[in-house]
């Protein structure tokens, strides 16, 4: 039967069922819509196991039956029951993760997940990890393959870490580009201030094929988040919140109060204070947070709308570090002029209050300048401080407010450091964006889009005259401003010719803007300490360098197109090229275009594969090819010769301060320059039971950005300064697999099985580059070397010694350290060589990473369980390195509880601190459960949910956690002392719906 | 309306397109750079800035990893013993102790030759603005009057220059000469012959290069001592530096040059600026930016000159509370026992430069250490303890005394030349060409006995007397080694060690990343 002749009958069978619908006041009928409230059609309707009917092409339906439950199935979605006997229902279907249904955002638009040629993963919210999630990356933890997002351990204040397919940049910043609903943010960390529970779903584009779109920013990969929007129908009030306990989930292993006083008892009682304090447990503390999101949504065919407001508060796990949170959102779409115009608007309001600690981490925002990070180590000291030592000194004598100071060096109260000094920061952060699309014609379409986006920080630092480092005090207070604009038009044409061919392409011109200033000042002296920072003006004394301000701008201007073609479904080829011009460059690499080519094949629609239909669902073929770029790690003048204040020169009794260069002048800077191969299969089996992907991928970045340190014999202008060159390369290759299997679908009782594993392999392939000279010839910089010095471990007689390196054919950071060889007589650890040619190296990067996801729904229960693992990667292990030292005993120090029985006199860095990073982790459990309401009920919805974090991990590591924080790519492989440890935590949550 | 949608569409694409395709790249906090080099804000900055910046390049020489802790922890007077886990490091002051000086210790030798040239950037920087600059006159850093000629700019940045290749060409020999005409190229290289040979090509030509700019120079530097020239060449700190490298030109060229030094040193002492202190400590304490000993020093203070931290590199750790220190002190550099008993009794010079003995804080009662009253005991048994039992070995160094409510910024200026130093060389470049003249020592050691009673005679003044004099009046000043190494005592043995194999050791290696940063460059022999 032709399937053109069924269409008017089609028609006329909706009609009189719509008739007939209309007449029978018992039947059921309603529409099957997907998240966005558009109509499925073809889904099955059934009751009792019995097929009823299908969903017309508006996704409505109707059937007789007026009693019991409906179930609704469908190929590519989850299946849904809703009562029967109503004539209003609405069913919402949710996309199973994978399935060729999924609209995929591919940046300056989106395509059906059929139609996709590149790498790209998605997430929707249905899948997110549940329980206290602050942060909206944490809610996909471990879910796309070729994505690894790190926490820094349980720091209220962190950002995590987000690496796709491995680490692409060496001194520059290996953050992938965010877009917030197409408005492209400065910097990863902001993903801090969009409220979770607004975030419909992440799309991470991959390869770079996928990435060049966004050209000189797409080299590490870029994540597109989409905000929930309201949708037609009635307006839908929605209330969440949840409550979560947080604590410490492990520490160093120490030698206990009571082992320490034998041990003293024994060789020098007099270093008994007396006391007993177990140090780790003072300075931490079972943090609470509570969180509540409200959001109304509703629309009409014509306008919609979502607004929510959200507020949390979240207490660390150490004392005095925390963050509360508001955020209030709008989104609103109208369509006019015939459906021809949509207008949409969105406005994302984030005020943070952040309690920092200081800890030597990038999050923090302020050290006490002139002070060491050997002497602003909060961990260093709880672990090593003299656990008979009390907490407090009650003496009239004691200037330290009370506690008591050890008086000996490297040696602090840490819970004196983590209650005096206190470390703030007030973040507003307003995005707002706006977006007009027309209809030209039926096929063509143009638009036009501006977002501006302001962020404004205020950093607050005071430590009183009663803590140990700072007996004249010391207050700094900041301003730090920043504003981002961009804007951009563009045209799409779409249409297909004589029913096979199909084009689609965009064409677009944007305009970046970035501007920051700040203003800061930091004061000693300080007369009164109750004011802290609040009136710098009573302080007896400016810090030199101070009061000082900066103000800094660059601008991206880029003209880009892309178009994708395909033929019967079968065939599919995108091209896609961006030309990017970036102000922050050198004058001679202002200009770079980035273009990509990738393609697909559906094998399995082609008509020879019809034999193995009956287990091959479904098989697209696809390969890739991209050059993309990264610029992220370049200041806005970085290519300029800067002067500023020298050291001050004090001649006749008065100070002046010197201009003099600051900043040697590149005029070749241009962005890292990465080119990848991509290739990979999309497959469905056995009916659908079995679906996945697999992704190899190979490529190269060159020109990285590097921090040339001159051998100061160079002729540079700025005295003593290196030069940022492009030079030296990366190569990143590996294998990606995402499986996900709907093991069960019934409408009862369903199970989804995910899971992904990715290979990624990393190595350095040279350092030598090129860059000007002080009149702008260029020059080369060439290394004598095929390694260079690299992470540091510090402590107590290690100075800061390297572990990790850079060397020429090695992974990044390869941890390069003498071999173990036993102990002398005196217990000193003896190594085999200290010749750097006979040390043995360790790979600190995983061999492979993986998470997997079970999902049962059973009736109205929902659980979620998510582990997550990475294996054959090591880590050394700076913080034994400084404790496995039963030498500190001698000092009063506390130190790692099988020191003694080791042995060792002195810290050696030496492959017996090197462990395995190996471990798994079970992330994420969620159980949550449905409370099932009259159908007259005023709530329409009611879940509640308990979820864990962390809750269990199994790893040889010695450590506090295997997964060192990794933010700076100079701490890979590295464990220092100072990580914040990682938190466990229990949530009890309800949602519901009105 | 939809033609009207049209028009308004594209033509806001080509106002778009017009307006925003500028990539202006705008400086908002930086100074144009023009301003320096050129006319735009006058041949004021051109000077006074640069050539102050040149100067603040002085102030990283003094800490432990740099110009004073590697010329001071080689030598007899100064010690880093490991104790116990502290000052362990790598063994970097191991290596310093005994002379097994290594490329790779820590960032030792690179940062040493990167302060160096950074001030010698500094100085090429002023060089080239004067150059494209206005003739002049410019404002004067110390007067702030417009006075000073071209000339006399000129050799200022010259003389300072001559300092920090004097530095260089001491500490390793081999040093490229790179100035302000040299061509742009990163590629700087030294030849690869011995610095310790007389003959060597590249140190020789270091150092008639920095004997031609001094000639060149000290005509025209300022001969004034006063507010005006505080912590500036002037042609007295000229005359000195030159009679100091005259007095090592045998170790550096092969040739002596006694006579040429006396002259410069003779020259200093007739100008009649300087005068011998009549307090010892006061040349080193907290306020003695004016004193009239001092010839050439670094200023220091602890709000607008940071960097001084002698006291906590040798202080114990408890001793914060003794002198109510911002910081709890390193307990590292020391004296051995044997430097301290080269004082004689009576020598104020010893308390007044070394502490020793019980420890105490203000109120009177005992610092504690590991339970017990800490007491700075004067010998050192062993180099490492790794017990940490030598924590309380070596008299500490309080020459520059410590400062309440200071750590790593104390105020106290650090000094370079003094005319104490003038006339010792003077005495010693008269006795090697045969004139004993005892007036200058003996009016040194009045001052440290208080009275004549330990005045010296003819017959007693000899070379190993001076080198010895020089220990206890220099000690802990820096200049120690360059001592030795003219006396040819460098390479002897000292407590726990044997003598040296070779004088390799008179020069220092260069630093791994020195080498890794300019290919050209090559390692002295032997290291």
């Amino acid at each position: 039967m032709n399937l053109r002749n069924l269409k008017p009958l089609a028609i006329v069978m909706f009609c009189l069922l719509f008739a007939f619908n209309a007449m029978a006041q018992n039947g059921t009928s309603g529409k099957v819509v997907n998240k966005d409230g558009v109509g499925i059609p073809g889904v099955t309707v059934s009751a009792n196991g019995k097929a009823l009917t299908t969903t017309d092409a508006n996704g409505k339906f109707s059937t007789t039956v007026a009693s019991g439950k409906l179930s609704f199935t469908s190929i590519g979605y989850e299946g849904a029951t809703a009562n029967a006997g109503s004539d209003n229902t609405e069913v919402v279907l949710a996309v199973q993760v994978g399935s060729q249904a999924e609209v995929v955002v591919i940046g300056y638009g989106s395509v059906r997940r059929k139609d996709v040629t590149g790498s790209v993963g998605k997430v929707t919210s249905a899948n997110f990890n549940q329980g206290a999630i602050t942060n909206g990356v944490e809610a996909l933890q471990g879910k796309i393959a070729g994505v690894a997002i790190t926490p820094i351990g349980g720091d209220p204040n962190g950002s995590a870490t987000i690496r796709i397919r491995g680490i692409g940049s060496i001194n520059g910043n290996a953050d992938p580009l965010v877009v917030l609903d197409g408005v492209q943010l400065s910097d990863a960390k902001y993903i801090n201030d969009i409220p979770p529970s607004e975030i419909e779903s992440f799309d991470i584009l991959k390869d770079a094929s996928a990435t060049a779109i966004y050209g000189s920013r797409g080299a590490n990969g870029v994540v597109l988040i989409t905000t929930k929007k309201g949708r037609n129908g009635q307006a839908k009030v929605e209330y969440s919140s949840f409550l979560t306990s947080e604590k410490v989930a492990n520490t160093v292993d120490l030698m206990s109060a009571g082992d320490v006083k034998s041990y003293f008892a024994a060789n020098n009682p007099l270093l008994d204070g007396g006391a007993s304090t177990d140090w780790v447990k003072a300075i931490s503390r079972t943090g609470f947070t509570h969180s509540h999101n409200v959001a109304v949504s509703g629309g009409t065919d014509k306008f919609n709308y979502r607004g929510a407001v959200g507020y949390y508060k979240r207490q660390g796990v150490l004392l005095n570090s925390g963050k509360d949170n508001i955020n209030a959102r709008l989104a609103i779409e109208q369509k006019a002029l015939n459906n021809k115009m949509n207008i949409q608007l969105n406005v994302i309001y984030n005020t943070a209050n952040k309690d920092f600690i200081d800890y030597g981490s990038s999050t923090t925002n302020s050290t006490i300048s002139g002070v060491g990070q050997e002497s602003l180590n909060p961990f260093l000291f709880a672990y090593s401080m003299n656990p008979t030592n009390p907490i407090y000194n009650n003496s009239a004598t004691n200037p330290y407010g009370g506690y008591y100071q050890p008086n000996q060096y490297a040696s602090q109260n840490p819970v004196a450091f983590l209650n005096q000094i206190s470390n703030k920061a007030k973040e507003n952060n307003l995005n707002t964006s706006a977006k007009l699309e027309y209809s030209l014609t039926k096929d063509l379409k143009a638009f036009v889009f501006g977002s501006y986006n302001t962020i404004n920080t205020i950093n607050d630092f005071f430590s009183p005259t009663t803590a140990y480092n700072t007996p004249l005090g010391y207050a700094k207070k900041g301003n730090f401003n920043e504003l981002n604009l961009l804007g951009n038009y563009g045209l799409n044409y779409r249409k297909t010719f004589a029913g096979k061919h199909s084009f689609d392409a965009t064409a677009v011109y944007e305009y970046f803007k970035n501007r920051k200033d700040n203003f800061e000042v930091a004061v000693q002296d300080l007369k009164y300490n109750n004011v802290q920072s609040n009136n710098l003006a009573l302080a007896g004394t400016v810090i030199q360098g101070y009061p000082k301000s900066n103000k800094e701008e660059f601008t991206i201007i880029s003209l880009l197109g892309r178009a994708n073609y395909s033929y019967d479904g079968k065939y599919f080829l995108t091209a896609s090229v961006r030309r990017d011009g970036s102000s922050k460059l050198g004058i001679n690499n202002k200009w770079g275009t980035f273009p990509s080519v990738s393609a697909a094949w559906a094998v399995t629609r082609e008509n020879f594969m019809a034999g193995t239909k009956n287990w091959l669902n479904d098989l697209k073929v696809r390969v890739g090819y991209g050059i993309t770029g990264n610029q992220n790690g370049v200041n806005p003048n970085s290519s300029l010769a800067i002067i500023g204040p020298g050291d001050p020169t004090l001649v006749n009794g008065s100070v002046t301060i010197p201009q003099v260069y600051k900043q040697n002048p590149n005029l070749n800077l241009q962005w890292e320059e990465k080119k990848q191969f991509n290739a990979g299969i999309d497959f469905s089996v056995l009916g659908n039971k079995l679906s996945g992907s697999i992704d190899f991928y190979a490529g190269k970045t060159d020109n990285l950005l590097f921090d040339y340190s001159t051998s100061a014999t160079d002729p540079l202008i700025a005295a003593g300064k290196g030069m940022i060159i492009n030079g030296g390369g990366l190569k990143n290759s590996g294998l990606e697999i995402s499986l996900s299997s709907p093991v069960i679908n019934k409408p009862d009782f369903k199970l989804n099985l995910s899971g992904n594993i990715s290979f990624n392999t990393n190595e350095v392939t040279g350092f030598d580059g090129k860059g000007t000279d002080r009149n702008g010839n260029s020059i080369d910089f060439i290394y004598g070397t095929d390694w260079l010095p690299w992470g540091t471990i510090y402590g107590r007689g290690l100075s800061f010694s390297n572990v990790t390196f850079l060397e020429i054919g090695q992974p990044l950071g390869t941890i390069l350290v003498p071999h173990y060889t036993g102990k002398d007589a005196d217990g000193n650890p003896q190594i085999a060589s200290d010749q750097r040619k006979d040390f043995i190296r360790f790979n600190p990067l995983p061999k492979f990473v993986y998470g997997f996801s079970i999902t049962p729904k059973y009736k109205n229960f929902d659980a979620a369980i998510n582990f997550r693992g990475v294996s054959g990667n090591k880590i050394y292990n700076g913080t034994l390195t400084n404790l496995d030292n039963a030498g500190r005993l001698a000092d009063g120090d506390n130190v790692y509880k099988d020191a003694v029985a080791h042995g060792f006199k002195k810290p050696q860095i030496s492959d017996y601190f090197v462990e395995s990073g190996s471990f798994l982790r079970l992330d994420n459990m969620s159980i949550g459960y449905k409370i099932p309401l009259p159908s007259n009920s005023v709530i329409k919805n009611l879940r509640a949910f308990v979820a864990g974090n962390n809750l269990f991990i199994i790893t040889k590591y010695k450590g506090t956690d295997p997964e060192v924080g990794i933010a700076d790519n100079k701490n890979i492989g590295i464990e220092n002392i100072n990580v914040y440890p990682k938190n466990r935590s229990f949530t009890l949550g309800v949602n519901v719906g009105f | 309306m939809k033609q009207y949608f049209k028009l308004l569409a594209i033509s806001a694409v080509l106002v778009g397109v017009a307006s925003c395709t500028k990539l202006e790249q705008k400086n908002y906090s930086g100074v144009p750079t023009d301003a320096i080099a050129g006319s735009s804000a006058g041949p004021d900055a051109v000077f006074g800035d640069g050539v102050g910046g040149a100067y603040g390049k002085l102030r990283d020489f003094v800490g432990n990893n740099q110009w004073w802790g590697i010329n001071e922890a080689c030598t007899d007077e100064c010690i880093v013993p490991t104790r116990g886990n502290d000052w362990g490091d790598g063994d970097k002051w191991k290596d310093l102790w005994f002379h097994n000086f290594r490329p790779t210790n820590g960032d030792f030798y690179s940062d040493l030759w990167n302060n160096s040239f950074a001030g010698v950037t500094a100085c090429n920087n002023v060089m080239t603005d004067l150059n494209k600059g206005a003739a002049g006159p410019y404002k004067d850093l110390g007067t702030g009057s417009s006075t000073v000629t071209m000339a006399q700019a000129k050799a200022e940045v010259r003389a300072l220059r001559a300092f920090f290749y004097y530095v260089l060409m001491n500490d390793f020999g081999n040093v490229p000469i790179v100035i302000e005409t040299t061509g742009a190229n990163p590629s700087n290289a030294t030849d690869a012959s011995d610095p310790n040979n007389a003959n060597n090509g590249q140190r020789k030509k270091v150092y008639d290069f920095i004997e031609s700019e001094l000639a060149a120079a000290i005509p025209d530097l300022s001969t004034k001592k006063d507010n005006t020239t505080y912590g500036r060449m002037t042609k007295w700190a000229a005359l000195t530096l030159r009679g100091k490298m005259y007095m090592n030109a045998p170790v550096y060229k092969g040739v002596t040059k006694w006579a040429e030094a006396q002259t410069d040193f003779e020259a200093v002492i007739a100008s009649g600026k300087y005068g011998l202190s009549s307090s010892y400590t006061d040349i080193f304490s907290k306020e003695n930016a004016g004193n009239n000993e001092i010839i050439f020093q670094i200023p220091f203070d602890k709000v607008w000159g940071k960097g001084m931290k002698i006291q906590m590199m040798t202080l114990h750790y408890n001793s914060q509370g003794t002198y109510r220190l911002a910081g709890s002190p390193w307990n590292g550099f020391c004296t051995t026992g044997e430097f301290f008993n080269t004082f004689a009794a009576g020598d104020k010079r010893r308390d007044q430069t070394f502490l020793s003995g019980p420890a105490y804080y203000p109120d009177g009662s005992p610092v504690k250490d590991r339970g017990t009253p800490f007491v700075y005991k004067t010998t050192v048994t062993a180099f490492s303890d790794p017990n940490g039992n030598n924590r309380d070995q070596g008299a500490r160094g309080v020459k520059y005394f410590p400062e309440a409510y200071t750590s790593d910024n104390m105020s106290n200026d650090f000094v370079f030349f003094r005319l104490s130093d003038v006339m010792m060389l003077l005495t010693e470049a008269k006795l090697r060409q045969g004139v004993t003249d005892i007036n200058f020592v003996n009016s040194i050691r009045e001052r440290a006995f208080g009275n004549t009673s330990q005045s010296i005679t003819a017959a007693q003044l000899t070379l190993p007397f001076i080198l010895a004099e020089r220990g206890r009046e220099f000690a802990w000043e820096g200049w120690r080694r360059t001592d030795l190494i003219r006396f040819g005592k460098f390479q002897d043995a000292r407590p726990f060690t044997t003598a040296d194999a070779s004088n390799k050791t008179n020069v220092f290696p260069l630093g791994v990343n020195t080498l890794n940063g300019n290919v050209n460059l090559k390692q002295n022999p032997g290291y």
